[in-house]
């Protein structure tokens, strides 16, 4: 018995002992500190990616989606068999510990870089890669702006590419006026996740209500008619109180949340069947959930991505306006982050980036289709030849005005001249 | 006989410290080079919160009862500080709050236990239960989907130092009681046999509360480790401890059924070893599929083997 205790003491002594003789921290795998790309030694680029195998984790806070699915596709079908690389996903992540987990698990994989669709804490996730020499870049979404300041000179934070909260904002305007400008007046407002305070879905559905302020003077959201008090009057009502809701023009009901359970949808189904309903606008998936509960003639707005089942959706009348994200969207923030593991970072005069970057607008099934297609990971948009012009090698240092311009020019337009 | 059954006895005593000595080699084998400080540190990290709600939680596993509320427990504390900080920007009324909340949430799973003769389980469920949706609740009240504490401010205390010295305070105070008070000595009575220990005139009730109260010590310290290391606090925050301990404490070589061998050490052995076991099966790129398939057959074994010895050892006298 007495050796028994003896043992476990020294086995719990030996890890406690060798757990302390970490007190002093520092970084793991140690960041190469490079100032930017037109500073760099060409003799010293690395060709990780390229002719030298590198692992990338991938946080990822939702594995089943539509839009989960085809970002996921895109980087392990597509960029993982034209390059020499190992995207390795985390687990469906549901809070800030379980993302810190998962970062010390890509570590210990020996990840090269960090690439994250994960956002409960990312001044939490930016620290900890910081601290670890791990490159860190944000695809499909970015910072708050104080995050950014705060984080922007962190050496192994790259950067972050995705809808701006003014693209958000912007992209509730359009889908309104859309709908407006085809005459309609009476409108199902999904605002989804605004009932949680979830800043994107907020910014679109003040866009709504803006685009009808603008239509008609006598609108106005709690009294609100410009854009600032608007946010701040949905912040208020956590979503939105169709009854705080004025016009002499215009109706507007609501759904918030996405409880999804039987009284959720019990809801969704009275209010899509009020007489006179014209057009459901939702900041996010409005055909899975509205489209085919409409009756006919109720046209359906969506936010969400270019995938396979949205296509169906669109060709039979389950949706008809979509404001999708394109799957190789995230293409950019994976070269960005190859640059930066190469040697080479693109850095905004000497700090991390914050590029915007918005929606593909389909307002009937061949656009859609086109887009779908452009989407796949068979023959994505942004393909091995257009990225291969962006990530540096000794022979062509890419500039961070260059890669900045090429996000930049996200239109499904400005893609194709890129070849 | 006796001595084939003493040597199995051992053998058996010792399986958790072989299996944990066993991962601790595999793994500092298979990281080779990869090996760092800050590797070690990440083990520490993913360590200390399951070993410190783990260490309290022995006392009650030890009279032979379980709480499978321990994980919204440490969510409602986390929540609890995190509300006081933001509202006083005080971290030592923070760490209090959490340390009391954990005591209360504790005291009313035992007390609705003791006073209702109700078996602890079923208390423990409907905490579960409870607690779940205060956690929701609360966090909703805060207006969004999370309830944060400044990182700067957070980020001062995430340092190994502090997180070790919380560790060794903890286990070293719960090993004096265990081991060198009565209170620690009648526990083990209790579980090993409530009816003799009633019929001694040990309180029961009295007992089974004061193992929730040092459970719920362990709750507080692990909601201010969970803050510490994760300031951003949602709905699915400290979810998975609950199922952590008892699979930490179980595989540590903590008799399922509580008593005279249950141990201390077992929740420190046993979360090691489910951070190494986890470690190993990352570096060997098991899907958390596979990862968790392992761990429960891994589980099964061990509850097997304690369970030979107890059918086949009699209690040491």
């Amino acid at each position: 018995m007495k050796l028994n205790k003896l043992a476990a003491v020294v086995l719990s002594a030996a890890m406690a002992g060798s757990l302390l003789l970490t007190g002093c921290g520092g970084s793991g795998n140690g960041g190469s500190g490079t100032e930017g790309g037109s500073k760099v030694d060409a003799s010293d680029i690395s060709d990780y990616g390229i002719n030298q195998n590198v692992k990338i984790g991938v946080l990822a806070s939702d594995l089943s989606t539509a839009e989960a699915l085809s970002f996921r596709a895109y980087y392990e079908e597509y960029l993982g068999s034209q390059y020499d690389v190992d995207f390795i996903y985390s687990e469906q992540l549901g809070n800030a510990e379980e993302e810190i987990s998962a970062i010390e698990q890509f570590i210990a994989q020996g990840c090269q870089g960090i690439i994250s669709l994960s956002s409960f804490d990312r001044p939490g996730q930016i620290d900890l890669c910081e601290s670890a020499g791990i490159y860190y870049g944000v695809a499909a979404g970015v910072l708050t702006d104080e995050e950014q300041k705060a984080y922007e000179d962190c050496e192994h934070y790259v950067g972050a590419v995705g809808p701006s909260l003014e693209t958000e904002y912007q992209t509730g305007y359009d889908m309104a006026k859309y709908f407006i400008d085809k005459g309609d007046t009476s409108f199902l407002i999904f605002a989804g996740a605004a009932a949680f305070g979830t800043e994107m879905h907020i910014y679109r559905v003040a866009g709504m209500f803006e685009a009808m302020c603008e239509a008609d003077a006598s609108t106005s959201y709690n009294g609100a008619t410009e854009k600032d008090d608007i946010i701040t009057a949905i912040y208020g009502d956590l979503g939105v109180n169709a009854d705080h809701f004025s016009s002499d023009t215009f109706t507007v009901s609501a759904v918030n949340g996405y409880n999804m359970d039987d009284a959720w949808f019990g809801e969704i189904a009275e209010k899509i069947n009020t007489p006179g309903l014209q057009a459901v606008l939702a900041v996010g998936n409005g055909s899975d959930f509205f489209g085919s509960m409409a009756p006919e003639g109720v046209e359906v707005g969506s936010v969400d991505t270019y995938a396979e089942g949205y296509l169906n959706a669109m060709e039979n009348g389950q949706l008809d306006y979509m404001a999708g994200k394109f799957s190789p969207s995230i293409a950019p923030i994976f070269v960005a982050v190859i640059n930066a593991i190469n040697g080479v970072p693109l850095r905004s005069d000497g700090s991390a980036f914050m590029i915007d970057q918005g929606y593909w607008i389909a307002t009937n099934a061949d656009e859609f289709k086109t887009f779908l297609d452009s989407s796949s990971a068979t023959n994505p948009v942004y393909d091995k030849e257009i990225l291969d012009q962006y990530i540096s090698t000794p022979e062509n240092v890419v500039s961070y005005s260059d890669f900045e311009s090429f996000v930049s020019a996200y239109t499904f337009d400005d893609i194709q001249n890129l070849k | 006989m006796k001595k084939k059954i003493n040597l199995k006895s051992k053998v058996v005593e010792i399986v958790s410290l072989v299996a944990l000595a066993i991962l601790a080699v595999t793994y500092l084998v298979m990281m080779g080079d990869r090996l760092s400080p800050y590797m070690l540190q990440t083990l520490l990290n993913q360590t200390i919160i399951t070993a410190v709600v783990s260490t309290g939680a022995v006392f009650i596993y030890t009279t032979g009862a379980f709480d499978i509320s321990l994980g919204s427990a440490v969510a409602v504390s986390a929540i609890s500080g995190a509300m006081v900080y933001n509202k006083t920007e005080s971290l030592f009324l923070m760490f209090l709050t959490m340390i009391a909340v954990g005591l209360l949430i504790e005291l009313i799973d035992s007390a609705l236990a003791a006073f209702l003769n109700l078996p602890v389980f079923v208390t423990t469920i409907a905490m579960l239960s409870v607690l779940s949706a205060l956690v929701k609740i609360m966090i909703a009240s805060g207006g969004g989907a999370k309830i944060e504490v400044p990182r700067a401010v957070v980020k001062t205390l995430d340092s190994v130092g502090l997180k070790v010295l919380i560790l060794v305070v903890f286990i070293g105070l719960c090993i004096f009681i265990y081991n060198y008070t009565a209170l620690g000595r009648r526990e083990k009575f209790l579980g090993g046999n409530p009816i003799c220990a009633k019929l001694t005139g040990i309180s029961v009730k009295k007992l089974s509360i004061l193992a929730f109260l040092i459970a719920g010590v362990g709750v507080g310290l692990a909601a201010f480790l969970t803050v510490v290391r994760a300031p951003t606090i949602t709905t699915s925050t400290a979810s998975s401890i609950g199922m952590d301990v008892i699979i930490a404490i179980v595989f540590g070589g903590m008799p399922a059924s509580g008593g005279a061998r249950s141990k201390i050490s077992a929740a420190l052995v046993g979360s090691v070893s489910m951070v190494l076991l986890s470690q190993i099966m990352v570096i060997l790129n098991f899907s958390a599929g596979i990862s968790q398939c392992v761990k429960s057959i891994l589980f099964l074994a061990v509850v097997t083997l304690s369970g030979l010895k107890g059918r086949k050892a009699m209690l040491t006298r």
